[in-house]
């Protein structure tokens, strides 16, 4: 029973709220562990946790909701009152006789801490008491990973007053106000310096808007986590599996022979780049290069091609409209094509994919290309597509919102109903053939910059071409592309990063995944 | 600690844990160890011991020593011996290999199916029960002297989970 920090270093199975609901109780109960200890066990590491995080600290406010998780809050109280911390608690639960956290709060209350409940604050408002506050921690405890729906006003201005308060803030299992499932934030959640997870990780921590408002994410397993998983993966109906990517268990590159020459690497073509849009694929084809493409070939609007050549000798010009691109032998020397960066929506782009769609080779589907394909759905298990929300919007006939409301959904129906592999893109990248799903681990904010998904897509093309394994290829392409950025961050920060920076890390990393 | 539970979630996560495995050794135990190993054909026995063998610094391929009952692998610091004894008709027949000579201070053995190999074989530092559903394995390892312990601990601090 250790905490952690995330991202781990091996790979973790990641549940929905309701799957960790639905078997949390069974699984302490078939190792005779009743729901007070579980709650304690809950508290202790939380609050050894707020000890490891803020050893200075000496006075904490404890929010506690109606659930278990208000459970966890008296139990935090508790142990920081008896470690000489100056400790208040709100307690928003006026009927605690029938509750499972009624055990720890007669504990509590018989520790002689202060509890104020949220009748006797009738006439004052909750959030003055909050103001009120002076101390250097609040303990968010109102909803746990129950939560789903709107808040209500009441609990909203609750939330916004812990919010503008200067202290730190700590969530016990999640930040209140975030869908555990999903990671979605309907009006208002809590924003946590600290949150700390127990037993195992839920989807709703790691993509949507969670990286908002988690802080710095910690996941103790209560002595359960391995008996949880085991017992979950022996149930019948269990198909739904995502698994959070481990930062030492990712798939590799084969070792290069010495031997090896361009030839036996194989040709990478890269068709987009329509008039004026040079950029884009430029940064595919370079990123590619760095990842290890041996020969790269550039399908361009004729406009561009001077753009798209400029200083990068290494790359092969080829055909400049569909036409000659399909008399051409390139396409078919081809092994990997990636379509779609800076391709436009106009009719030169449209023949290009076209052309694209009937070579029957590993392709990346980007950009302009992911929209024809929406407009025009077709199955091939052959892709990659690269979407982010919009794109999985268009793909799927829906709005942005409802992609945002369940990402996990929205990349397992896209891998679906086009077949492949399906990345969607935004804070929590997520990778799926349609059962799996993969989230990353790497990247921050400063990749909210042009050009980014496009080097993606030369890392995806570069690596299919390396790895038998699409799925793996994908995973380990999005990780690369996240943790050169990660590195980039490091060193000069995230503003101002540039899709072009990445180059030389993507160089080192893929050869430290070999 | 006695006790280590981890998930690992496909062939790579296996690897990896070898490989930890291997640095706990090398950097924090710095001498040989005996492992069982136990689990039904297929729960990643022989995976995880190659990580194990490409941690400790060998290059090449590692395969099964189903039919040679014991792979060794001389390595420049180390001796890793990877034994699978499921063909092993009689104990008997460790005795004529010369198997104590394998239990050497700067040697590390993991051995698959020790039950067939009965009292002849070295007390075990640690034992691994490894059960898999699909690509997915639980590992659980047991600490059995103070070595065992030792590695335990210090593989907790280097597998951050």
């Amino acid at each position: 029973m250790t905490s952690s920090k995330y991202p781990f270093s091996l790979s973790q199975p990641v549940y929905s709220a309701t799957q960790v609901l639905q078997n949390e109780a069974l699984v302490a109960k078939k190792l005779n562990i009743a729901m007070p200890e579980l709650m304690e066990r809950a508290g202790t590491a939380a609050f050894k946790q707020i000890v490891k995080s803020w050893p200075k600290l000496k006075s904490m406010l404890v929010i506690c909701g109606k659930g278990n998780n208000g459970g966890d809050g008296f139990v935090i109280a508790r142990l920081a009152h008896l470690a000489g911390f100056n400790v208040l608690v709100i307690s928003l639960n006026d009927e605690l006789a029938q509750s499972n956290a009624n055990f720890a709060y007669q504990k509590l209350q018989a520790s002689g801490v202060e509890i104020i409940k949220q009748k006797a604050l009738l006439g004052h408002d909750l959030e003055q008491a909050i103001a009120n506050f002076s101390g250097e921690l609040i303990v968010d405890g109102i909803f746990g990973i129950g939560f789903k729906g709107q808040l209500s006003i009441e609990v909203k201005k609750l939330i916004e007053a812990i919010n503008q308060h200067k202290a730190k803030k700590l969530s016990i299992d999640i930040p209140s106000g975030l869908s555990a499932s999903t990671g979605y934030v309907e009006s208002s959640a809590v924003n946590a310096d600290v949150t700390v997870s127990f037993i195992v990780l839920k989807q709703g921590l790691l993509t949507g808007q969670a990286a908002n408002y988690i802080g710095d994410l910690f996941l103790d397993d209560l002595g359960v986590g391995a008996d949880f998983i085991t017992y979950v993966s022996q149930l019948k109906h269990n198909k739904d599996v995502v698994f959070s990517q481990g930062t030492t268990d990712l798939p590799r590159l084969t070792k290069r022979l010495a031997t090896s020459h361009k030839g036996n690497i194989g040709l990478l073509l890269a068709i987009g780049g329509n008039t004026g849009m040079p950029g884009a694929i430029r940064l595919a084809s370079e990123a590619a290069l760095r990842c290890g493409a041996a020969l790269v070939s550039v399908s361009c609007h004729q406009h561009s091609q001077s753009m798209v050549f400029n200083g990068r000798p290494e790359l092969m010009l080829a055909a400049t409209t569909a036409k000659e691109l399909a008399n051409s032998s390139v396409i078919n020397k081809a092994k990997v094509l990636i379509i779609g960066p800076g391709l436009s929506r106009d009719e030169w782009g449209e023949q290009m994919l076209n052309l694209a769609l009937l070579q029957s080779k590993l392709s990346v589907i980007d950009a302009d290309a992911l929209h024809f394909l929406s407009e025009k759905p077709q199955f091939n298990s052959q892709w990659v597509l690269t979407p982010h929300p919009k794109e999985a919007a268009d793909l799927l006939h829906c709005s942005v919102a409802e992609i945002e409301d369940d990402r996990f959904k929205a990349v397992k129906e896209i891998a679906q109903k086009y077949g492949g592999i399906c990345i969607l893109k935004g804070a929590g990248s997520m990778v799926s053939d349609g059962q799996k799903i993969w989230l990353n681990p790497t990247g921050n904010a400063g990749m909210a910059s042009g050009g980014m998904g496009d080097v993606l897509s030369g890392i995806i093309g570069a690596l299919l071409l390396q790895m038998p394994d699409a799925f793996k290829a994908a995973r380990l392409a999005c990780y690369i592309h996240g943790a050169a950025a990660d590195r980039i961050a490091n060193k000069n920060g995230q503003r101002g990063m540039l899709a072009s920076d990445l180059f030389a890390e993507l160089q080192h990393l893929v050869n430290e995944h070999e | 600690m006695k006790q280590l539970d981890y998930f690992l979630a496909d062939e790579e996560a296996t690897i990896a844990m070898g490989t930890a495995l291997a640095m706990v050794v090398k950097t924090k135990l710095k001498q040989g160890i005996v492992v069982f190993l136990n689990g039904d054909l297929g729960a990643g026995k022989t995976t995880l011991t190659r990580g194990f063998v490409r941690g400790m610094g060998h290059k090449g391929n590692v395969k099964s020593p189903t039919y040679t009952l014991v792979e060794p692998y001389d390595l420049a610091d180390w001796h890793v011996y990877h034994f699978d004894l499921y063909r092993l008709s009689d104990p008997e027949e460790l005795e004529y290999m010369g198997i104590r000579d394998y239990f050497e201070n700067n040697c590390c053995c993991f051995i698959e199916w020790p039950e067939k190999g009965a009292r002849l074989l070295a007390k075990a530092d640690l034992i691994i029960n490894m059960a898999y559903q699909d690509e997915q394995r639980i590992i659980k390892l047991q600490a059995e002297s103070d070595h065992g312990e030792q590695v335990i601990l210090a593989l907790a601090q280097i597998i951050k989970l």
